[in-house]
């Protein structure tokens, strides 16, 4: 079934800085939406108001046509990687694979060198194995949309056609949010691509729309 | 005939545990201070330990809340809003405080 997601009408202020304004983004099932902005453009804050973990002034977040309202969104509808390590160190591999109701096979399947970490904790890991376990029980769940921050960033790049494949593969039964300043892997897998820019999102149709927005040089 | 699926609410329980893992230590420390002032004076100073209870909840409560802020991304996935993990932790806390307190009043 195809599932949309729409954000509009946010309006977000840190003090006297209006840091959103004028955004529109929709994100469908079968398709990769990619957002991209320089530092401090607000690609971090739009995704944790998607997922209800930031309360801007005004915002509109629907799913289907329905708005969410508060702050939990339940992860059959959304799930949501932080940019920064967020799975406590102190569990081991097969016990977040439980907690997601997934199958440790999947992952070792993609990613041979991980097998022997099955009872290993998390923490125990480097960062970049680490982070390959965070997107992967993140954009493997059973879920409509999957946002994704820097998913891309920390990785070893032996790794990352292998995440790209990954996540083209679960678009075929979700939607998914990505941005990452790794822009080229950003712009590779994505089917629309939206520029945050001066709190507005400007949707690009072409690759020189981000030269001309000033996103690249 | 009838079949339970227990396995989401076991899920449940143990998510709430693993969270409750990061201030266990803490709080045990804290109860079993509170449990031992129980002891030697009587239920007469209940009120006082109550309250000291409860303000050592809030100090951990601030605490892990700045400490421990990513991982409350791993639990808002799997289901569980910060709100909603505190609540269901410190209602743990609190049964096993009071569950201590019988037990030493029975004791004494």
């Amino acid at each position: 079934m195809k599932h949309s997601l729409e954000i509009d009408s946010v309006i977000l202020e840190f003090g006297e800085k209006r840091v959103l304004s004028d955004v529109f983004i929709k994100c469908e099932t079968g398709r990769i939406t990619g957002l991209l902005g320089r530092n401090g453009a607000g690609k971090t804050c739009l995704m944790k108001i998607a997922h209800g973990m930031l309360n801007p002034m005004n915002k509109s977040v629907r799913i289907d046509g329905k708005v969410l309202t508060g702050n939990q969104r339940p992860p059959s509808e959304m799930m949501y990687l932080p940019q920064h390590r967020f799975i406590p160190g102190h569990l081991n591999l097969k016990r977040i694979f439980s907690d997601f109701m997934l199958d440790f096979d999947s992952l070792a399947l993609v990613f041979p060198e991980l097998e022997k970490f099955y009872r290993s904790k998390i923490g125990g890991l480097s960062g970049g194995e680490r982070r390959i376990v965070e997107i992967f029980v993140i954009i493997r769940s059973k879920t409509m949309f999957c946002l994704l921050d820097e998913p891309f960033t920390h990785i070893t790049p032996v790794y990352l056609d292998r995440i790209k494949d990954i996540i083209i593969s679960e678009k075929e039964t979700k939607g998914i949010l990505v941005t990452d300043h790794m822009y080229r892997h950003v712009t590779d897998i994505s089917d629309d691509l939206y520029l945050i820019r001066d709190g507005a999102t400007y949707l690009s149709s072409d690759p020189a729309d981000l030269q001309r927005m000033g996103y690249l040089k | 005939m009838i079949s339970i699926d227990l396995n989401k609410p076991l899920r449940g329980i143990r998510i709430i545990l693993t969270f409750y893992r990061s201030y266990f230590i803490a709080s045990l420390v804290i109860s079993l201070a509170c449990a031992s002032v129980i002891f030697a004076n009587g239920l007469k100073v209940l009120s006082g330990v109550l309250l000291l209870k409860v303000v050592s909840l809030m100090i951990i409560y601030f605490f892990i809340s700045a400490y421990k802020r990513p991982e409350f991304y791993y639990y808002q996935n799997l289901g569980f809003s910060k709100k909603r993990i505190w609540i269901l932790s410190i209602i743990t806390d609190m049964l096993l405080f009071i569950l201590l307190l019988i037990i030493i009043s029975l004791v004494r």
